[in-house]
């Protein structure tokens, strides 16, 4: 049943791989590139280990195993420069990559440049000059950051010396050595997926590479050690509250935000209301997550990116990468038969429409209305509830109901050769089939009875199925529409041309090229199912698909919402205020714009009870230095003031308002950014004006984004005195709540306020 | 201060204010019950942890000498002499007051004589105590040293725990502060007691048996040698310390054991190309300069980083291109931050306190960096604002940061091209003559070296300083105690009096007065001597000023020139004293000063037939100007000295195997018109 089909334009390449003995220098390679890079999985992500041939300018020549690289051009211009990039880019999971490069001759000129650069960045320059390409030049010494202009970097390099470069992917810098020596950062801020590349231009230029087949000059291990104990150190001191149940909530936090992340939505609620936590996230954008995911995990591949459009405008267009995976995805859909257009080609399905009503537009795009016909729709009609039928085992809830349990029709052996599959895979999978099927319905195998279930008749039905399936032993191509299958030529058609697109805007990739190839290549194969690249037709491959979706739909709302939100709330949601802490101690300055003075305090601050203490100390010219302690009970109306030194106390009548330090939730929001310099993450957001308890007040408030601590607030009270509050050392809770309790002192306490300027 | 016992009505006084209880701690030290004195020390133990006031109220009420006395006693029992011990300690966390008063009442001989005892748990607790003493910098160091017993003794105490090890390798850290004090210490095997603690479990011992070894090795060529061939387990010190200065140590000991390979590479124990100096110990010393370092580290850092490339032209190289080292130092500048201001006044303390130290280390680190390399100085001289920096720091209140910055400007004033241009752009010359007002030596030596450069012939500042008086200072400085501040002050004048307009040096004659050149001319030091030779001959350049100054000095020049003629002086000396000669010779009227004096005739005759062809050489050229024949009167001259016996003299010189002595002796056979050259000094660089 397996075996090519000739005749098929688009053939998979067959890869050789032979059992070569391994060399004494591929084994000390082995040995070191495990030793250097342990977290590296080279099955998934191949260290570089040579130059690529295939990688290169035509300039360039290689010899000795791809490792010597050698300049072959006429070298008059820098139109003459050429560079080539090793096989593989520098896997993240390497933390600190470090490769060396030997000038074994500077040749006539010595331009040589030694650095990174992403995949497709043009090869006829040298790394530096472009967009994502780095580099350090031999020449002059200086650094090229994207830019034909480079900046003074390090001493100049020639014959006999030895370069080194490092990417440290922890905090994406990279340095350079020469001959041992570190030369310092040369580039910050540096993307991710780089190929180490040298550029030469002139003749004679003879450089080699050392990707760990030999010793380093440098002690590249020693500085790996450092960042080994510094991320340890980090780890071990990372900053938990010594009090009583921080660790406890931490943990909580830890485990909603990964419900959250993965929208399980139930679950994440559920956890929220027992732990008393509040969830970050809108739930509505849970649930819009948890719907796309369904569809990716249910093959329906062109509703996902649909629902993914019409949900989050624009992430799509950004991500051209990521849609040219979700479509490839779709195709391979198309062949399974579980992608939506063809599965309900020429029809709306109403059972769509009943778990969408929000997006009727989803099974009116234009390319399926093209290729739908009336015709179609009626003669498939029992194909296509066979389809819902057998994808309801995994996903739909609302399916099970309206399919017959038995259609004797010979299309359906393709969907419950799927099916089949599916079960098989479902106990590996068990959280993703236990999440999008969270309050509703079905999960027949992970014996999680969520929602209200229809458990056994699925089962049994099931086995009704089944039974049918097994005098079906062949499965066809798009469940064995004719239609379909057309439709699957022309999707693959647009494929193709979007690919080319791709490539002519952003260059070259290599993974999108292969992702291509090996989904065009199902369609060599008489049964694709059974064949060398049938693995991708399995529904555990839309595993990854759907959690880059997801993290990406996660980046961009994030992203949406810190850049003050560029696009109208179409998708995500208008920021709303945050929930200030209730209780929290803490230090404050606060700055008087008449008289120019700042008082420092320390400030116990109680919402729940309404209740403010502050230890004032005010400093005039020196020597004076008074302290004051301020209890605010505005539950009582009362405020006492007492003098620190004597304990003398004064007890007031409080007139005003319980005013808390938050964000009301009429505020205008006004700006989102990040505080401090780079790295330091400390990310607030800007809310103005006029609380209801505030009617003629300007009032701006800073406040943190993560937690909702205040950051800052200014106000202007009676549009006179305005003063501003720096909020500083914030802890959460109250240490002591006897600070409310005034001192035995304010028994006899006088009632008018002590004079507490200096 | 407090003493050991108060005086009386201090007493009183003070003791108002002691609270009752601790006198009751001290009056049960009295009880007659051994038992009850026990329990007293231990509550008095436990009422001193962490809190100085009532250490202070104890030493006020007179508890030391009789914790001493019961520790001392043979009487005590072992368990009350070991909490004495204990308190004590205790004590001696406290203040620095409380250290003075426990010095002053003998603890330390007390507790050094507790060391004899066997009991373990005893000794240990007095080395606790003598440690906390002994690192304080209000005890004299030397108190380790007073009795030749002690420092054997505890030695063989090394062997004893970790503790023991722990407490006395941090007091030789701490007391180990002069050439002798190593010596002593090495005397007693230090290297070979101390060697093994290196890999003991215990990082505290490990950490403190490293830091000894930095001390002892600090400028000490006979430790350094010995170190290198000392093997720590099989193996050699070196890796071990290379070992310790990995990067995911401890910053502190990464920092030390660079100390170490950097003392013993100075020291001439490893050759400055090794590895474990070039690609190990400079690397981690340019870490130790960067941002994330404390700011202690970054000043020890760069005072070793420093140290260590100062001679030698290579690693200032590395170092120079390592981690972009020459813009990391400018950060040094940035103390404190208008940032630390603002945040907190404890970090803008900490800043100001380090502010100082940092910036004269930056100093020190950038004069090391500069001292060879034409390329770094410049590099060095575009540094952001480098040149103001340097300029503000010769005139900080800081004597340190004067000095280390003098220092910076005297490596970057070895450079032509830099005196050209940044040192006159920035008028570097002001602030430098202001700091040679009034300076203290060690300033004044550095300042008066660079000003040598600065008045070096192509130096454009020359001029300016020239007429901010500069003469009369350096031929104070000729005065001087001080043979370094003498030889600068002379060589000064020489430089300016090279190629100088007839005022200039006449003004130098003046100012200086042949007294004072007579004396200098009898210097002891031969630098000095040297100098003053040099700038005679550059006095007496062209014809009219030779014949102005002969006429004016000509007896005293005459007399100074056949002192040293018969004086026991080096070769060079008296080479240059003839080549001073031979420009006396070459004046109109001052050659008559030779020609009428036959015993001057008769030296020269002497050195013509010399064994040393330099002085040959010398001698020669003086006869030849003499019998020059385009000049009035050189007939007869040339008469006299061919009575003398010249010609023969000159003739045999003919036949001389030195190609240069033999032409120059055919020359002034043949009469042939020969200008002399002007033989002229010209020192290009100021070395100091």
């Amino acid at each position: 049943m397996s075996g090519p089909s000739s005749g098929c334009g688009f053939l998979m390449s067959v890869v050789v791989h032979g059992d070569l003995a391994l060399s004494e220098q591929e084994k000390e390679l082995n040995q070191r590139l495990r030793s250097l890079y342990p977290a590296v999985n080279e099955q998934e992500t191949p260290l570089p280990r040579s130059w690529s041939p295939k990688d290169k300018f035509s300039y360039i020549g290689l010899s000795q195993n791809n490792l010597r690289v050698h300049y072959k051009g006429h070298g008059k211009t820098p139109k003459d420069a050429a560079s080539v990039r090793a096989t593989h880019p520098i896997p993240a999971a390497c933390g600190v990559y470090y490769f060396e490069v030997k000038i074994i001759s500077k040749g006539r000129d010595g331009y040589m440049g030694i650095g990174l650069s992403a995949q497709g960045v043009n090869m006829n320059r040298l790394p530096g000059w472009d967009k994502h390409s780095y580099g350090y030049h031999g020449d002059d010494g200086h650094s090229f950051c994207s830019s034909g202009t480079g900046q003074p970097y390090g001493p100049t390099f020639t014959t006999g010396d030895v370069i080194g470069c490092c990417v440290n992917l922890i905090n994406n810098t990279c340095f350079y050595t020469k001959n041992g020596h570190s030369l310092g950062i040369a580039f910050t801020d540096l993307p991710p997926n780089l190929y180490p590349t040298v550029g030469l231009q002139t003749p004679g230029e003879v450089v080699d590479a050392n990707f760990g087949q030999h010793p380093f000059v440098f002690d590249i291990e020693d500085y790996m050690r450092e960042w080994r104990t510094k991320i340890q150190a980090q780890i071990d001191r990372f900053p938990i509250g010594e009090r009583e149940g921080e660790w406890q909530a931490m943990i909580q936090k830890m485990v909603a935000s990964y419900l959250v992340h993965h929208s399980y939505c139930a679950t994440a609620e559920a956890f929220a209301k027992s732990t008393d936590q509040a969830v970050h996230e809108e739930l509505a954008s849970i649930k819009n997550r948890q719907k796309i995911q369904k569809l990716v995990l249910s093959g329906r591949m062109g509703e996902a990116i649909e629902t993914t459009q019409q949900l989050y405008p624009s992430l799509l267009e950004r991500n051209p990468d990521l849609l040219f995976m979700l479509k490839v995805r779709q195709f391979i859909e198309m062949v399974n038969g579980t992608d939506s257009e063809v599965r309900c080609l020429g029809g709306r399905s109403p059972k769509s429409q009943d778990s969408y009503p929000g997006s009727p537009r989803l099974f009116n795009s234009p390319v399926h209305k093209a290729s739908s016909s009336q015709t179609y729709q009626t003669s498939f009609d029992g194909n296509y509830c066979n389809g819902v039928s057998s994808s309801k085992g995994h996903t739909s809830a609302h399916s099970h109901k309206s399919c017959p349990p038995t259609i004797p029709s010979p299309e359906l052996g393709v969907l419950n050769g799927i099916r089949g599959q599916l079960t098989n895979v479902s106990t590996e999978v068990e959280m993703e089939v236990d999440h999008f099927s969270n309050g509703v319905s079905e999960s027949s195998s992970n014996g999680f009875l969520n929602g209200s279930s229809t458990h056994g008749i699925d089962l049994e039905e099931c086995d009704a199925d089944m039974e049918v399936d097994s005098a079906q032993s062949k499965r066809q191509l798009c469940g064995g529409s004719q239609a379909a299958i057309e439709r699957m030529i022309q999707f693959g058609r647009e494929l193709q041309s979007m690919s080319e697109n791709l490539r002519r805007e952003r260059g070259k990739n290599s993974a999108n090229k292969k992702m291509l190839k090996d989904a065009f290549s199902l369609l060599a194969y008489s049964d694709p199912w059974s064949s060398p690249v049938g693995y991708q037709l399995d529904s555990i491959q839309r595993e990854p698909v759907c959690s880059t979706l997801n993290s990406a739909i996660l980046a961009f709302s994030l992203s949406a919402t810190a850049r003050c939100l560029g696009f109208p709330a179409s998708g995500a949601a208008a920021p709303q205020p945050c929930v200030a802490p209730l209780q929290w101690e803490g230090r404050t300055v606060e700055y008087d714009h008449g008289t120019g003075r700042n008082t420092r305090a320390a400030v116990s601050y109680d919402a729940q009870n309404q209740r403010i203490r502050v230890l004032e100390q005010k400093t005039g010219h020196t020597p004076c230095k008074k302290f004051f302690e301020y209890i605010y009970l505005f539950k009582s109306g009362v405020l006492f003031q007492i003098e620190e030194i004597t304990k003398q106390c004064a007890k007031i009548a409080l007139t005003e308002a319980w005013d808390p330090y938050d964000i009301p939730l009429n505020s205008t929001y006004e700006d989102q950014y990040f505080i401090g310099g780079p790295g330091d993450m400390i990310e607030v957001q800007e809310w103005s004006d006029r609380k209801p308890a505030r009617k003629n007040e300007a009032w701006v408030g800073v406040y943190t984004l993560k937690d909702c601590y205040p950051v800052q607030e200014t106000y202007t009270k009676n549009s006179s005195v305005t003063t501003s509050t720096r909020f500083f050392d914030l802890q959460l809770g109250i240490s002591d709540p006897g600070v409310f309790d005034p001192p035995s002192t304010c028994q006899s306490a006088r009632t008018e306020k002590m004079m507490s300027d200096c | 201060m407090m003493a050991c016992l108060l005086e009386a009505p201090l007493r009183i006084s003070v003791l108002s204010e002691v609270t009752a209880t601790s006198r009751h701690y001290v009056d049960r030290l009295f009880d007659p019950d051994p038992q009850n004195v026990l329990q007293g020390v231990i509550d008095m133990k436990n009422a001193v942890i962490g809190n100085n006031r009532q250490k202070a109220n104890l030493i006020v009420l007179g508890a030391v000498p009789r914790l001493l006395y019961l520790l001392q006693q043979s009487s005590s029992s072992l368990e009350l002499r070991t909490e004495c011990a204990v308190v004590l300690g205790s004590l001696a966390m406290g203040t620095e007051n409380n250290i003075k008063s426990l010095v002053d009442c003998h603890i330390i001989p007390a507790l050094l004589q507790g060391l004899l005892c066997s009991d373990l748990i005893f000794i240990e607790a007095c080395l606790r105590c003598l440690r906390t003493v002994f690192i304080s910098p209000v005890t004299p160091v030397q108190l380790l040293y007073t009795d030749p017993t002690v420092i054997p003794h505890l030695m063989s105490l090394l062997s004893r725990s970790q503790h023991t090890q722990e407490y006395i390798t941090q007091i030789f850290a701490h007391c180990c502060k002069t050439p002798e004090h190593q010596t002593v210490l090495f005397n007693h095997g230090a290297i070979q007691n101390i060697a093994p603690l290196l890999i003991s479990p215990s990082f505290k011992v490990r950490m403190q048996a490293l830091k000894c070894f930095s001390v002892l090795a600090y400028e000490n060529a006979q430790v350094s040698m010995t170190l290198v061939n000392v093997l720590v387990d099989g193996e050699q010190l070196s890796q071990v310390f290379v070992r310790m200065m990995q990067r995911d140590k401890p910053i502190e000991m990464q920092l030390t054991a660079a100390k170490c390979l950097t003392y013993m590479c100075r020291a001439g124990a490893i050759r400055t190309d090794d590895n474990c100096i070039v690609l190990k110990t400079l690397p981690c010393l340019v870490r130790m300069c960067s941002k994330e370092r404390l700011l202690e580290e970054r000043v020890e850092g760069a005072e070793t980083l420093a140290y260590l490339m100062e001679p030698d032209i290579e690693l200032q190289r590395i170092a120079s291109v390592t981690d972009h080292l020459v813009s990391m130092l400018a950060d040094y500048f940035k103390y404190p931050s208008s940032v630390s201001a603002i945040t907190d006044i404890k970090r803008l303390d900490h800043d100001l306190k380090h502010a100082h130290e940092l910036r004269q280390a930056a100093f020190k680190l950038y004069a090391s960096l500069g001292s060879n390399d034409e390329d770094i100085r410049k590099k060095i001289t575009e540094t952001e604002n480098m040149m103001d920096r340097i300029v503000s720091g010769l005139s900080e209140s800081s004597i340190k940061v004067r000095l280390a910055a003098v220092r910076c400007l005297h490596s970057l004033s070895r450079s032509v091209q830099q005196l050209r241009t940044s040192f006159h752009d920035h008028a570097v010359w002001k602030p430098l003559m202001k700091l040679l007002q009034n300076a203290p030596d060690e300033v004044l030596v550095m300042a008066s070296s660079t000003l040598c450069n600065l008045l070096l012939e192509f130096s454009p500042s020359k001029e300016p300083i020239l007429e901010s008086g500069v003469i009369e200072l350096l031929c104070s400085l000729t005065q001087s105690d001080s043979p370094a501040l003498r030889v600068n002050g002379i060589w000064a004048l020489m430089n300016m009096a090279f190629q100088a307009d007839q005022k200039v040096k006449v003004e130098i004659v003046r100012a200086l007065g042949t007294e004072q050149l007579f004396r200098l001319l009898s210097d002891p030091d031969t630098n000095v001597l040297m100098k003053t030779l040099g700038l005679l001959r550059n006095l007496l350049s062209t014809r009219p000023h030779i014949d102005q100054v002969m006429s004016s000095h000509g007896k005293q020049i005459m007399q100074a020139v056949t002192l040293i003629l018969e004086g026991e002086h080096s070769i060079e000396v008296k080479e240059q004293t003839l080549c001073i000669l031979a420009n006396i010779a070459d004046g109109n009227t001052a050659k008559e000063l030779i020609m009428t004096n036959d015993d001057m005739l008769q030296k020269i005759k002497y050195y013509m037939g010399h064994s040393n062809v330099k002085l040959q050489l010398a001698a020669t050229f003086c006869i030849s100007n003499l019998i020059w024949n385009e000049e009035d009167g050189s007939q007869e001259r040339q008469d006299k000295l061919r009575d003398m016996g010249f010609v023969d003299i000159l003739h045999k010189l003919t036949q001389a195997s030195d190609p240069n002595l033999c032409d120059r002796a055919k020359t002034a056979m043949q009469h042939t018109p020969w200008w002399i050259e002007a033989l002229m000094l010209w020192t290009p660089f100021g070395e100091s």
